[in-house]
């Protein structure tokens, strides 16, 4: 896993974006145990209190969850994941309709390349 | 803590030290089979006037070569035990891993000094031991009993007190001097180091600037009192007292007075270095 | 949160310069923090005033709530900016020097470590390169259960990959009782591992925060903010 940070946000948030989208992309299946915060913190070349933190956040979007003793689990809750799924879809869609408006498209223009585009695609 | 500083000291110490004394121990042995050599070399009655010249040549070079050897093992071992070994543990590099062990500075203080006093003494004695084995033949061993009594008899009328006193006394007060004299080292060591620069310039400048005081004082103590002398050498000083005689004790009470200055000098010096240096190497490390 | 270490109006002067000018600071458990400043800005000085290499010349300095001495020292692990070890000395010589004078020292955890660098016990220090002498100590100093360990710019000499080691080396050991003091002046190097920042300049300190306060408030790296405030 390439942990790309960059230098402008706290390392913990994009930590907690590497890891979402890797739950997302499949890297981590529902149910499967996460690996110790000393070994991601070692994989991820970070201190481990920042990847603490980043767990901590994820716990709190309720993608991840803890069992007292034997440690961190992705969550079997197939809803939410498609819920936090969909959530970072409409999130780059919007950031993807933000940089059309500034190239000065309207919405029909939009979905007429978008269309297009697709069928090309196909 | 005292006994692992102890332990890791003699360690490192003894890897010279041994080799050293081995190499001590080889000459003696390799010096005696020669001098047998040239013993009964001598019962041989030959004419070659060129040939004796050149043994007798070759005998003074190697009794030289011998002395020097001698003073060189001496001289070594102090300087090494008192000095080198001292300042590079605890004063350049290595001093960041010493002075940051769990162990106080005293601790340190009396690890050095324990064994190089230890060293001093055994090197001391192989020395003797050395000439003694040297010089040793049918003759000596036959005068030695002669030799002793004649110490025995005499003794308590030159001193003042027997024999088996004296010469224990005696050997405290060199012990003693040689503690005092290593901890002075040890001293000016610390201060000289305490300096941000010319650190061992400055503890050279500060022996001999405390030769000078310790002199100095000395001449004081000996025009006002008539009796004693100042400095570390107490047999030397107490031959010297002898030599002022003239205050009309007795002997005996004479060589106790001498004595005890002697070793509550020695006493003072030693302590008041020891606190000196770990002030210095408590409150005033400055390594580089 | 118990503090690990607390410096109260704490000074140094050597002779009239001022190394180090009324600093207040504590440092708590469970932190990796790093020490930055210029060169000469008074980070050595600091480090060696907590391991009682020097002594203040005015105000305090306490870890653990004691002055430092003999007990503070079994619970401080240094990395000096030096190699301090005598060249005759064999690894194994080292490894039993540490064992007999801390307590706290951890020979299985330091052989694994020597292993995985394919360090040979047996080696003297007098074959060994800079580099390799640098990493052996390294390894003693963090095979240590020590509460505060302070590495002076551990990272300044080596190579990339080395630097990398030593990074890992500090995660893998961390734990939550203990804090890690790192002076360097490279911080791009070690930012990701950091948790807090002391910026230190011409014996004051200029800053104590967190990266993810100086990222979030400031929007940029420590780096970059580290550039902008010793700008020249």
């Amino acid at each position: 896993m390439a942990w790309i940070l960059d230098d402008s946000r706290p390392i913990y948030l994009q930590i907690v974006d590497v890891i979402k989208t890797n739950i997302i992309a499949g890297a981590y299946q529902p149910g499967d145990k996460l690996p110790s915060v000393r070994d991601l913190a070692m994989e991820a070349s970070v201190n481990p209190n920042t990847m603490q933190k980043a767990l901590t956040e994820l716990e709190r979007s309720g993608l991840v969850y803890t069992q007292r003793t034997s440690g961190r689990f992705i969550t079997e809750d197939t809803a939410k994941m498609t819920e936090i799924k969909e959530q970072l879809a409409r999130e780059q869609i919007q950031l993807f309709l933000k940089n059309m408006e500034q190239l000065g498209f309207k919405k029909e223009d939009i979905k007429r390349l978008l269309e297009q585009e697709l069928k090309g695609g196909q | 803590m005292l006994g692992k500083l102890l332990k890791h000291e003699f360690k490192a110490v003894n890897r010279l030290m041994i080799p050293l004394h081995l190499g001590l121990i080889i000459i003696t042995i390799v010096g005696r089979f020669y001098v047998q050599f040239v013993v009964s070399r001598e019962h041989v009655n030959y004419s070659n006037y060129s040939l004796r010249m050149w043994e007798g040549i070759m005998d003074f070079m190697l009794i030289s070569a011998y002395v020097i050897a001698l003073i060189a093992i001496f001289v070594i071992t102090w300087l090494y035990l008192d000095i080198l070994r001292f300042r590079k543990n605890l004063f350049t590099d290595e001093g960041y891993l010493m002075h940051t062990l769990p162990a106080s500075a005293g601790e340190h203080i009396f690890a050095k000094l324990t064994v190089s006093v230890v060293w001093q003494i055994a090197d001391g004695i192989l020395i003797a031991l050395s000439v003694f084995a040297m010089i040793l033949n049918k003759s000596i061993i036959k005068d030695f009993r002669y030799f002793w009594d004649g110490l025995f008899s005499s003794f308590p009328d030159i001193f003042g007190v027997p024999t088996g006193i004296g010469i224990p006394v005696f050997l405290l007060i060199a012990l003693v001097d040689t503690i005092a004299g290593t901890l002075i080292i040890y001293m000016c060591i610390a201060i000289g180091h305490s300096f941000n620069d010319h650190k061992v310039l400055a503890s050279i400048g500060i022996y001999m600037g405390y030769k000078m005081v310790a002199n100095l004082l000395s001449s004081v103590v000996v025009a006002l009192s008539g009796v004693g002398t100042f400095g570390n050498m107490s047999i030397n000083s107490f031959f010297f007292g002898v030599g002022n005689y003239n205050s009309g004790l007795d002997y005996a009470t004479y060589f106790w007075l001498n004595m005890a200055f002697s070793l509550v000098l020695s006493l003072i010096l030693g302590v008041g270095a020891f606190i000196l240096t770990n002030h210095f190497m408590t409150k005033r490390l400055n390594l580089e | 949160m118990e503090q690990l270490l607390s410096c109260q109006n704490l000074t140094k002067r050597y002779g009239y310069k001022t190394a180090l000018d009324n600093i207040n600071l504590t440092i708590e458990r469970g932190r990796i923090i790093g020490l930055l400043g210029p060169n000469g800005s008074g980070k050595t000085t600091l480090i060696k005033l907590i391991n009682g290499l020097l002594s203040p010349t005015e105000g305090m300095l306490l870890i653990n709530g004691a002055l430092p001495g003999p007990e503070t020292k079994k619970v401080v692990s240094y990395l000096p900016e030096r190699t301090y070890f005598n060249s005759w000395m064999k690894v194994t010589d080292i490894l039993d020097f540490f064992c007999d004078f801390y307590s706290d020292f951890d020979r299985n955890r330091a052989m694994e470590m020597l292993h995985r660098l394919n360090i040979n016990e047996k080696d003297r220090l007098s074959s060994m390169s800079k580099g390799t002498k640098e990493k052996v100590q390294l390894i003693m100093v963090m095979s240590r259960d020590a509460d505060l360990y302070c590495l002076d710019e551990p990272i300044g000499g080596v190579d990339p990959a080395a630097r990398d080691y030593i990074l890992q080396t500090i995660i893998t050991n961390y734990n939550e009782r203990a804090s890690v003091l790192i002076s360097t002046h490279l911080i791009s190097d070690i930012e990701n591992v950091l948790d807090d920042v002391i910026f230190i300049q011409n014996g004051h300190i200029r800053l104590t925060t967190s990266v993810d306060d100086i990222r979030e408030q400031e929007g940029k790296s420590v780096d970059a903010l580290f550039r902008e405030v010793f700008r020249c």
